[in-house]
């Protein structure tokens, strides 16, 4: 599925990826997981700049492109996650690396010296999920006000959706049955 | 730095920061560029974001799946259709539903009509920061037949909620392929006049020839994807390196630049136009008949599992990031908006030019604050 661009440099396949991350990036202390879209790598904070710095050099495979930064908050493990995704420029093949730190004090070092876009993805999340960018050459917020941080956290407090099915049960004019009939996403959603 | 105030120059110091935007006809949107300059020549640009943020990624974590659509056609109100693909096509990769054929046409043919409306816009828009008052009204004008077509479909001109997951929300109406070829001659014409007023226009071409040229390296290294990346000349298009959807089923060329200076990044929006037109010919004349919409599971919960779909959105490469845990909502969306990263670019792009210049890079990128800021 991988093409290449202009012809200049030979496109990596997955499985090419793979064989790449393990020798470069286990040695590292990284895990190497295959069997998801992307290879993966799922690594302890403190190997993380080290390893982007080792995609950001690699010249074959090839990766130029940090495409974002998304937090992700599993409040039943009191944890949070940095999922990074990288892809090639001259490819479309990419590796993912991720980060599990504890949610009450994630820290993670700025990897904003090997990738210049980090800088705004890693304001972008701090904003969003409270991280903090160790290192960061300007940790302000970006998108959030001040009182608003962490907003995309779970326990963010927000005013609760409305129950549709008890909305639609207590509506006079339309029968419950009817409402199921007409959209049946309702009952089994 | 520490010592200019804004908006007035310091005695002691040899610069004087100005505030450009947030309210500013050439931002496209709010977002304020702070300028150090030194008389008219840029020392440093700071752009800060957040004016338009709505919270889109949270607000889609309450929604389902159905429902989803609604709010991601917010954040890039400009190309919603495209916005609206790249959701879906990551939600039915989770959900692993199938699209019928022509479910896939009609997707293809409305994204690729808005694609086409997105760059008549930026042409307007750009020829207006260039000085010309002509431009804008000849993009509303080719924009203006598209969104009369799309109000014929989808019953809205900018927000559709139309794309959805198994295909499309409702079929086309039965005179699509006849309205839809009715307007491809006049759009074709139209994009004709707008080469007529601005490519070689010798006020344009003096002022945006050799501005702020780019190397394919550079432009990677700051993240710069789509039409703005191909005018370095890398032919670096979704649609033809990992195509997604039935693109691989037509022909079209990826327009390339050779410098990466303004009127390259200009020019290949309006050669993707013809190349969108192409396709679109091409998709109407094999749009099949059957089901617009596929077989969908009754029980709309997220699956336990995550899903990234990267699609060739007008302004550059979007990706989508849902993470399902089995609830009726996502536990996670991430939009990766091109825009957000175009706006970061700056920073880096307008060091040293002039601010006059400063507005047309800036119009070069094709940047939705409403993307940026979600």
């Amino acid at each position: 599925m991988a093409q290449e661009v202009a012809g200049s440099r030979p496109a990596p396949t997955k499985e090419s990826i793979a064989n790449w991350a393990r020798a470069t990036l286990e040695p590292l202390g990284g895990t190497v997981v295959v069997d998801r879209q992307f290879v993966e790598v799922e690594l302890t904070a403190e190997k993380l700049r080290a390893a982007a710095h080792e995609i950001s050099k690699s010249d074959d495979p090839e990766f130029s492109l940090l495409y974002d930064i998304s937090g992700l908050h599993w409040p039943d493990d009191g944890e949070l996650e940095a999922v990074y995704h990288f892809f090639g420029g001259w490819h479309a093949e990419g590796i993912t690396l991720r980060v599990r730190v504890p949610d009450d004090r994630p820290l993670i070092p700025t990897i904003s010296e090997d990738w210049p876009t980090a800088n705004w993805h890693e304001r972008e999340a701090m904003d969003l999920f409270l991280f903090e960018f160790e290192g960061h050459p300007y940790p302000e917020p970006l998108l959030l006000e001040k009182d608003m941080q962490g907003a995309l956290l779970k326990h963010y407090p927000q005013r609760e959706a409305p129950d549709m099915v008890e909305r639609f049960k207590q509506r006079g004019d339309v029968p419950f049955e009817i409402w199921k009939a007409v959209r049946p996403e309702i009952e089994n959603g | 730095m520490a010592e200019a105030t804004s908006g007035r120059s310091d005695q002691n110091a040899e610069f004087m920061e100005i505030n450009m935007g947030p309210q500013h006809p050439s931002t496209h949107g709010v977002c304020r560029l702070e300028l150090a300059v030194d008389g008219e020549v840029v020392l440093s640009c700071r752009p800060e974001i957040g004016y338009l943020h709505r919270g889109v990624e949270k607000i889609a974590e309450n929604l389902t799946v159905i429902q989803l659509p609604v709010i991601t056609d917010r954040a890039d109100y400009l190309s919603a259709l495209n916005t609206e693909l790249g959701v879906v096509l990551a939600a039915e990769q989770l959900y692993e539903v199938a699209v019928p054929e022509r479910g896939e046409y009609i997707r293809v043919i409305m994204a690729e009509l808005n694609r086409i409306a997105n760059h008549m816009m930026f042409y307007g828009a750009l020829g207006t920061d260039a000085g010309f008052s002509s431009p804008f009204i000849f993009g509303w004008w080719n924009r203006e037949i598209i969104h009369d077509v799309f109000e014929e479909v989808t019953g809205a001109r900018m927000l559709h909620n139309y794309i959805a997951l198994g295909g499309v929300k409702q079929d086309v109406p039965p005179n699509f392929k006849d309205s839809v070829k009715k307007i491809l001659p006049r759009l074709a014409d139209g994009l004709d006049r707008c080469h007529g007023l601005l490519t070689d226009n010798e006020i344009f071409v003096a002022r945006t020839k050799g501005l702020n040229p780019l190397t394919p390296e550079e432009a990677l290294r700051l993240g710069i994807t789509g039409p703005s990346l191909r005018a370095t000349g890398l032919a670096r298009d979704l649609r033809r390196l990992a195509p997604y959807s039935i693109y691989d089923r037509f022909e079209f060329e990826v327009p390339v630049g050779t410098v990466g200076d303004v009127h390259d990044r200009y020019m290949m929006r309006l050669l993707e136009m013809r190349e969108s037109l192409r396709i679109i010919e091409q998709a109407l004349e094999g749009m099949p008949d059957g089901e617009y919409r596929g077989e969908i599971p009754r029980r709309l919960r997220y699956p336990v599992g995550e899903a990234y779909s990267r699609t060739e959105s007008p302004r550059g490469e979007l990706g989508i990031y849902i993470v399902g845990n089995g609830q009726n909502t996502a536990h996670r969306v991430k939009i990766r908006a091109p825009a957000f990263v175009h706006v970061s670019a700056m920073e880096e792009l307008l060091k040293g030019t002039y601010i006059a210049d400063a507005v047309l890079i800036f119009a070069s990128m094709d940047i939705v604050l409403g993307e940026a800021d979600r």
